[in-house]
């Protein structure tokens, strides 16, 4: 028969266990592996981190650089979040059996990761494009006037150019696409689509769109007198009219969102594109090609209200 | 080299080499650095206009437009230096071309779009890639599409190549040499002249002290230089004036003592001169003096010597007549001194046998000789001299009798030699010779070696100092060879001459005569010399007739048929003609013929001779001696 005092401590260590034991099991583990450091990535793992801190208060956070993520870490996350397209394919090829939410990577990029396993646990991810409906939403909003849409397909975007087009022929716009292999084709692409003034909707596809080739197609274009709708703020202020994009704070809040649910036990949703974006305007470009515009702001505040409306 | 030099060319060197070197170093680093200045300017521009037209074709050449190209290229040819442009795609199709491209190097279109420059023979050629200019796209996107990432350097869209000519840089460079090497060369010239001015002032200085330093040396010690400047000029300068002063000093003090050693010395040879006047004309007189007595004592002598007389007496007379002959001797050697120096002889040179006078002396002096027991050698030669044979006479006869006189034993020899164009005389004797020292003053008056006693058979010392006299105004050379004991050899050398038979004829047609009847006309103011000169000619058979004076003379020429074929008269004569007026008389009274006539004289001093010179009348010297008389009347009274 133990004494008093005996039964005593061991209520003391059984409590201790018990105490020492409770949290591990409430504690929600959210791993974020990014491709980058700093920039785009850091604000979206800002407004990620910010975004839980409210809605899933208990959720632990740890950040890992693609180069240098371990899967045993990974696997003890209760989901993973990968920033960027280059840690979204490092994730890919991982044997890691939690859920996973890829942020900041373009469409075209997701649909090329490789397909998981059967068995796996749920995968899902927020766009950085922006749907094609809206942005032929913003063009008939804000240019109802310009009823010809010019668009370049590179390699990397047959089927959202095909997409686009689509739309904006069911929308009633006279749509004139051109296909682009490599740099070389891009300006005679441009002086067939833009033969007469048209709206060129800029597709992030590398061949058609990168940092070589945005002043020559904006200078075409101009030359062209043709309106050019880019994909972010910076393509705005390189000399495009307007620019539709979502920026990495709202992609991060809207992860957040996702994340939280997750951890409340909620299945991951579908891959979508962001729901959140701002309309850039550049009024300089406007002045020099004779088009009057509402403000970014008031044509996002449109944009968002029928979209709303719109179930 | 640089040690002969100059003080000044020391100071132009030393003020223009660093300046030279300085320049030269300064205008060679200077102008290498413009060169390369310029060479990198033109670099430069060449790359500024090439990425110029990079970027400005750009979007012509995204854009194919070849006509924009073109024009953009032909704008830049308005570039001065740009010779030629191009522009090229990728695929290295030429787009644009302007102006000319340098053949000679490789084709541009062959070129890889890099950065590049070189140049090569007056061409800079300068390739630049044309690259798409970058935009920023500073979000997401610029990394979206995996794999297809765009390069960081992107696909260049072609490149421009632009070609500059180096003409202008190569015209610039020889301009710049030329100014460097022309500034180098001015710099030059100002350094020299400026080291030229500057050196100036310290070789002038110096200049002046050499020039002073070198006229004191001529002797004008009253030079000074001028002091200017300080240190080391100043001192020199100074010590130069004090050396100076101090020599004209040391000169002034030497010409003084030399002024009061002059004049001493002259006082000294004025005395000496009045001492050797006054010592010729002691012997003058002295001579003049003993002459009368002995002149009759001869005359008497002769005279006695040719009457009848035991041989006791004649042995008596004989002993006066050598003792009278030794003080005639004496006296004949003391008036040929006084008259040598008194610089009245002329001697009458002529060519001659010299063999003959040598026969005449060896026959006068044999006897001397045998009677001293030396053998006389004469080794003749068969030339002839020219010299007066009666000094040269004069001067064997006291050669021989010296010789005789002072050889002991053993033998005299008379050598004749030729030597050259010169007659060699030599007289060796056997005796006791002569030492080096004593050589040169045996031929001073009454120098006797050996003779302290001067004993008088030994002569009066006056033979060789009488020889050296002849010899000097004859103009023989006359040289002594001896050592003692080992005999003495005095030597004369006359100079040969080309025989003259004539003259010798006349000598030996002379030689011979006869005084008999030959009519004589006496004048002597001294009774016992006009009676011994008359017993002396009647003893000859002359007829004489004897005068006191040249009035009695005259006055017994007038009076009587009696005419005289000859004249003998003293040159002082008692009454108010003498000697020379008296034979000039006596020639007017007897015009026609020339009557020969001769003066005597006691006086030997240079004037009577002179006065008879300048008559041409012959002097006879008293004592007269037979011989001589005998010899000179022969002489006048044979027609010539």
């Amino acid at each position: 028969m133990p004494s008093r005092p005996r039964r005593l401590l061991l209520l003391g260590i059984t409590l201790l266990m018990l105490q020492s034991g409770v949290p591990a099991h409430a504690a929600e583990r959210v791993a974020v592996l990014t491709s980058a450091q700093g920039g785009a990535y850091a604000e979206t793992v800002s407004a990620l981190r910010e975004g839980l801190r409210s809605s899933a208060p208990a959720a632990e956070l740890t950040v890992h650089n693609w180069e240098d993520a371990s899967v045993a870490e990974l696997a003890q996350s209760d989901i993973v979040v990968t920033v960027g397209t280059q840690a979204a394919q490092v994730l890919s090829q991982l044997e890691v059996a939690v859920p996973v939410l890829h942020v900041l990577l373009p469409q075209a990029a997701y649909e090329k990761l490789p397909r998981r396993r059967a068995g796996d646990p749920a995968t899902s991810a927020i766009f950085l494009d922006q749907p094609p409906e809206r942005q032929i939403t913003l063009l008939r909003l804000a240019l109802p006037d310009w009823p010809r849409l010019a668009l370049l397909s590179g390699p990397n975007s047959h089927e959202l150019v095909a997409r686009l087009g689509e739309i904006a022929r069911d929308r009633g716009l006279q749509v004139q696409i051109a296909a682009v292999e490599d740099d070389r084709q891009l300006y005679p692409a441009l002086q067939r689509v833009l033969a007469e003034p048209s709206v060129l909707l800029a597709t992030p596809d590398t061949v058609v769109s990168n940092s070589y080739t945005v002043q020559n197609v904006l200078l075409t274009a101009y030359r062209q007198r043709s309106p050019v709708i880019g994909f972010s703020a910076a393509y705005v202020r390189a000399g495009a009219l307007l620019g539709l994009y979502s920026t990495p704070a709202q992609i991060g809040s809207q992860a957040a969102q996702i994340v939280a649910r997750t951890l409340r036990g909620e299945h991951l949703p579908a891959p979508a594109h962001p729901t959140g974006f701002e309309v850039a305007i550049n009024p300089t470009v406007a002045r020099s090609l004779g088009i009057w515009l509402r403000s970014g702001a008031e044509l996002a505040v449109e944009l968002r209200r029928r979209e709303g409306a719109r179930p | 080299m640089i040690a002969n030099w100059g003080v000044r060319a020391r100071v132009m060197l030393a003020a223009v080499l660093p300046m030279l070197v300085l320049a030269v170093v300064m205008t060679v680093s200077y102008t290498g650095l413009r060169l390369a200045d310029l060479d990198e300017a033109l670099n430069a521009r060449g790359r500024a206009f090439a990425r110029q037209l990079a970027a400005a074709s750009e979007y012509a050449v995204f854009s194919g437009d070849r006509d924009a190209l073109q024009q953009l290229a032909t704008t830049l040819l308005d570039e001065e230096d740009v010779l030629g442009v191009s522009v090229i795609d990728r695929d290295g199709a030429t787009l644009a071309r302007s102006g000319r491209l340098d053949g000679r190097l490789p084709s541009p279109e062959s070129a890889a779009p890099q950065p590049a420059a070189f140049s090569e023979r007056g061409t800079l050629r300068i390739i630049e890639p044309i690259r798409p200019s970058r935009l920023a796209l500073d979000d997401t996107f610029a990394v979206i599409s995996p794999g297809v990432a765009p390069a960081e350097r992107p696909v260049a869209l072609g490149r421009v190549v632009v070609e500059l000519s180096l003409e202008r840089l190569q015209r610039r460079r020889s301009e710049l040499l030329w100014t460097g090497v022309a500034s180098v060369l001015f710099v030059l010239l100002g350094s020299v002249l400026l080291a030229s001015y500057m050196s100036r002032g310290v070789s002038n200085a110096i200049r002046t002290v050499a020039n002073t330093a070198l006229r004191l040396g001529q002797g004008r010690l009253r030079e000074r230089v001028p002091i200017t400047g300080g240190g080391s000029l100043r001192r020199l300068a100074e010590g130069i004036n004090e050396m100076a002063a101090r020599l004209a000093d040391a000169r002034d003090d030497m010409a003084l003592r030399i002024a009061d050693a002059t004049a001493e010395l002259r006082m000294r040879k004025d005395e000496a001169e009045r001492a050797n006047l006054a010592k010729s004309r002691f012997l003058a007189a002295a001579s003049h003096d003993l002459r009368q007595p002995m002149h009759a004592l001869g005359l008497f002598v002769s005279e006695l010597a040719q009457q009848r007389l035991s041989p006791q007496s004649r042995q008596i007379v004989e002993r006066i007549a050598t003792s009278a002959e030794a003080m005639e001797n004496l006296l004949d050697s003391l008036l040929d001194i006084s008259r040598l120096d008194a610089g009245v002889l002329n001697p009458s040179m002529r060519a001659f046998d010299p063999r003959k006078v040598i026969d005449r002396i060896t026959a006068g002096q044999r006897a001397a000789a045998e009677h001293r027991g030396l053998r006389l050698h004469v080794r003749p030669a068969p030339y002839w001299v020219r010299s007066d044979p009666v000094l040269f006479e004069r001067i064997l006869i006291n050669l021989v009798s010296n010789a005789i006189r002072y050889t002991p034993a053993g033998t005299v020899m008379i050598a004749c030699r030729r030597r050259g164009d010169r007659l060699r005389l030599e007289v060796r004797d056997s005796g006791v010779g002569i030492v080096d020292e004593a050589q040169d003053i045996i031929f001073q008056e009454f120098i006797q070696l050996e003779n302290a006693e001067r004993a008088r058979d030994k002569g009066l010392g006056l033979g060789l100092a009488i020889v050296r006299r002849l010899a000097d105004l004859l103009g023989h050379r006359l040289e002594l060879r001896s050592a003692p004991g080992r005999g003495s050899v005095f030597a004369i050398e006359l100079p040969i001459a080309e025989p003259d038979t004539e003259a010798a004829q006349a000598d030996e047609a002379r030689a011979l005569g006869d005084l008999r009847d030959l009519r004589v006309a006496l004048v002597d103011g001294d009774a016992l010399a006009r009676e011994g000169m008359e017993g002396l000619l009647t003893s000859w058979g002359c007829k004489v007739r004897s005068a006191e004076t040249a009035e009695a003379l005259l006055d017994l020429l007038a009076s009587g048929p009696w005419a005289p074929e000859l004249l003998i008269t003293d040159l002082r004569l008692r009454g108010p003609i003498n000697g020379l007026e008296l034979i000039a008389r006596a020639r007017a009274a007897a015009p026609g013929r020339n009557l020969p006539a001769f003066l005597v004289s006691g006086d030997t001093g240079a004037a009577a001779l002179e006065r008879a010179q300048a008559a041409g009348v012959a002097l006879l010297h008293k004592p007269v001696r037979p011989a001589r008389l005998r010899a000179l009347m022969h002489r006048l009274i044979t027609p010539a």
